[in-house]
């Protein structure tokens, strides 16, 4: 038995180590010996990376699914689930299945930029929406310009400011996103842009990480101890269900004809921000196309057919993202989409997309995660 | 047969029980390798055991709490906090940091100092003070993880020094596959090396038997003059030491810091021991086990994920793992009771006739 015993208690786990080791040189070796596989010609394959599926991320991704089977593409799904490690993962799998373009939302700009670069360096272009990378430069990025959203929120801020005092004074709480993402950064800076040239009315900044519980708390936190005349989310759809809530729970809900009603404006356009201003708790959202994020297959076709991206002003009409934008960016290429203007008097229009939902009936959408 | 024969057998039956993950990683290497040709390509495995390499690390730290019988909850909360101060003293603040520009060796000398100083305090809290180990330790996943945000200020930070990165993201022996260059990871010949050192000091050094000992049996350990208080100190320093190497590993992967870095990977962290054949009740397991149960884990994911399995399924599978790895732990210390009393009668004369 002695023998027995020693085979099993030493030379089976050295055994174990080396054959993976061998198992990996070898492999390393065998693949690198035979020559790349030739690719199934014309099946044009991308891999879209979601950072999470929840407020508005599932419009973006249905978009972007819409208008790549439009020309005939698959479209690899995967969801990240806020961590940015899995995206790094999911990403290698991408490269793995040896997609044509990888399209991501990145769950951190900064920490795309590595596995962005591993992408690109082995000869696929790299695309991401709604958020812009930071400290790299990628093929080209798409988003709303989040400037002018927020300046569109700001000007609808002042415009009521001005209505209820004659003169725009007052208090305004400001729910920003996470400030780790420009997004967050731009929809503020636009923001102040505008209500900077106010001296007379106040901003208190509470950041939220763009989680719901955040934009509550801090909605409980200032508005029960400070006079608060406007509310400014820089996202609804994240956060206009939970402050509407929050103002109910403090007893401060009002409707827009009551006196004491709190002023809302917010950026998105989604449904649950529809809806509130449809009820006359807030007033005022810059729409932001999120279905139309998919439009960037027109560019990605461009960099697959090997054709030039040119600079300059891209306009259809009657599509709430025109005029959109081409400039080259630090981190590359950038399309920014006009954001519109949603006020009670325009609530149903057709073409916002926080119209084709019913958030009374959800439609479950369908989702290839 | 007769009954030596028997239990030879029944002993192989138990080898293999033993060193089931091996059995299962090469069913399963199998198995995806058939099903998509993505799968077995130098390229894909050299990633799993790039991905591997964070993993790998925390579950030796935590091997060698679990062995004792205790757990370790906080370890993905020390790699995040360890990771961020040491990045935040190399870059700028443009990249998020602290624009001290700390030369790259000292701030890891540093990241591994604060690791082990936060291993010793939750050693001293748990062997010292007598706390549960489960409730310390999920105090410090959640305390920790408060002073990362804090410190942070929910900013990430990037653009880390090469010579920072190069452990977890470099490689070495490069060569070219069609458009890809690839080399071998830097970060996997650590792991490897890490798990050689790991086993070789549990299996062959008096520390590691002393491990072995106070997990099995506390008591006995005490009556045999092993100071069991100090030697679960010294496991939770080593797995607070692991956290900081996981974290750097990490850091060089992604080239970069944030503040969710490692949320939710205890749970991983636990399942690939497990599954790797370290008892939750202590005092069993090897870190070649551990080793297997990382690989297998990163293969299920790889795996799965090019199958274009839904994510969803992805997780019962990996849960479904978990259970059955657990189960046989269980059948196999109810067979070793078994077998070992079988031994015992079989060795004693009682009821037979003596000339």
């Amino acid at each position: 038995m002695k023998w027995c015993n020693r085979l099993f208690n030493k030379i089976v786990p050295i055994f174990c180590i080396s054959t993976a080791l061998l198992l990996l040189l070898l492999i390393a070796a065998c693949s690198s010996a035979t020559s790349e596989k030739v690719k199934k010609a014309g099946q044009v394959k991308i891999g879209y990376g979601a950072p999470l599926l929840a407020s508005g991320q599932a419009e973006i991704m249905q978009g972007l699914i819409k208008k790549a089977e439009q020309k005939g593409w698959t479209v690899i799904t995967t969801n990240a689930d806020s961590d940015s490690e899995r995206q790094a993962n999911q990403i290698d799998y991408f490269m793995s299945m040896e997609v044509d373009a990888i399209v991501v939302v990145p769950v951190d700009s900064q920490a795309i930029c590595a596995p962005a670069r591993k992408a690109m360096s082995a000869g696929i272009p790299f695309y991401t929406i709604d958020r812009a990378p930071v400290g790299c430069q990628i093929n080209m990025t798409v988003l709303s310009d989040n400037f002018m959203a927020g300046k569109q929120a700001g000007e609808a801020m002042i415009d009521l400011l001005s209505k209820r005092y004659g003169n725009a004074r007052g208090t305004v709480l400001e729910l920003q996103g996470d400030l780790g993402t420009n997004v967050a950064v731009l929809r503020g800076n636009g923001f102040h842009s505008v209500i900077n040239k106010y001296s007379e009315v106040e901003v208190i900044s509470k950041p939220t990480e763009w989680r719901a519980e955040k934009f509550a708390s801090a909605t409980v936190d200032v508005v029960s101890s400070k006079e608060i005349d406007g509310i400014y989310l820089q996202s609804d759809c994240v956060g206009m269900s939970v402050v509407i809530s929050a103002l109910e729970q403090l007893g401060k809900k009002f409707p827009r004809d009551d006196r004491r009603h709190i002023l809302i404006t917010s950026v998105d356009g989604c449904p649950e921000g529809l809806k509130a201003i449809r009820e006359g708790y807030a007033d005022a959202a810059a729409n932001q196309p999120l279905p139309d994020f998919g439009i960037i297959v027109d560019w990605i076709e461009k960099e697959l057919k090997r054709e030039p991206i040119e600079p300059g002003e891209v306009v259809m009409q009657g599509a709430p993202w025109s005029p959109a934008k081409v400039t080259r960016e630090q981190s590359g290429w950038q399309l920014l989409l006009a954001t519109t203007r949603i006020t009670p008097e325009n609530i149903n229009d057709s073409s916002l997309w926080g119209n084709s939902h019913n958030p009374e009936s959800p439609t479950p959408l369908k989702v290839n995660p | 047969m007769n009954n030596y024969g028997r239990i030879r057998g029944f002993t192989v039956l138990m080898v293999v029980m033993q060193n089931l993950i091996w059995i299962l990683l090469i069913v399963a290497v199998i198995a995806f390798s058939l099903a998509s040709d993505a799968f077995l390509t130098s390229f894909n495995v050299i990633n799993i055991f790039w991905q591997s390499a964070p993993l790998g690390l925390l579950v030796i730290g935590q091997a060698f709490t679990l062995i004792t019988g205790n757990f370790d909850f906080s370890s993905e909360s020390t790699m995040a906090l360890t990771t961020l101060i040491a990045a935040q003293l190399m870059v700028s603040s443009a990249s998020g940091g602290l624009d001290l520009m700390v030369f790259p060796v000292f701030s890891i000398v540093v990241m591994l100092l604060l690791g082990s100083a936060i291993g010793l305090t939750n050693g001293l809290l748990i062997s010292y003070l007598k706390m549960n180990s489960f409730i310390v330790t999920l105090g410090m996943l959640m305390l920790l993880r408060g002073i990362v945000y804090a410190v942070s200020s929910g900013n990430s930070v990037s653009n880390l020094p090469q010579m920072f990165t190069w452990l977890g993201g470099g490689t070495l022996f490069t060569f070219t596959v069609g458009l890809k260059t690839l080399g071998i990871p830097v970060a996997a010949i650590f792991l490897i090396v890490a798990f050689v050192v790991a086993h070789t000091v549990a299996s062959y050094r008096r520390f590691g038997r002393e491990v072995y000992t106070v997990g099995g049996n506390r008591a006995a350990a005490e009556t045999a003059g092993i100071n069991s208080r100090k030697v679960i100190l010294k496991v939770y320093l080593i797995s607070g030491l692991c956290a900081a190497l996981a974290g750097w590993l990490l850091a060089g992967r992604l080239d970069s810091v944030t503040p969710r870095m490692g949320t939710g990977m205890i749970f991983v962290v636990q399942a690939a021991a497990v599954v790797g054949g370290i008892s939750l009740f202590g005092g069993r397991g090897t870190f070649i086990g551990a080793f297997g149960g990382v690989l297998l884990w990163s293969i299920l994911d790889s795996g799965l994920n090019i199958l274009q399995v839904s994510p969803f399924w992805i997780e019962v599978a990996r849960g479904g793992l978990l259970l059955f790895a657990v189960f046989i732990d269980a059948i196999r210390v109810r067979f070793m009771h078994w077998l070992s009393h079988r031994q015992a009668l079989a060795q004693s004369t009682i009821g037979l006739e003596v000339e």
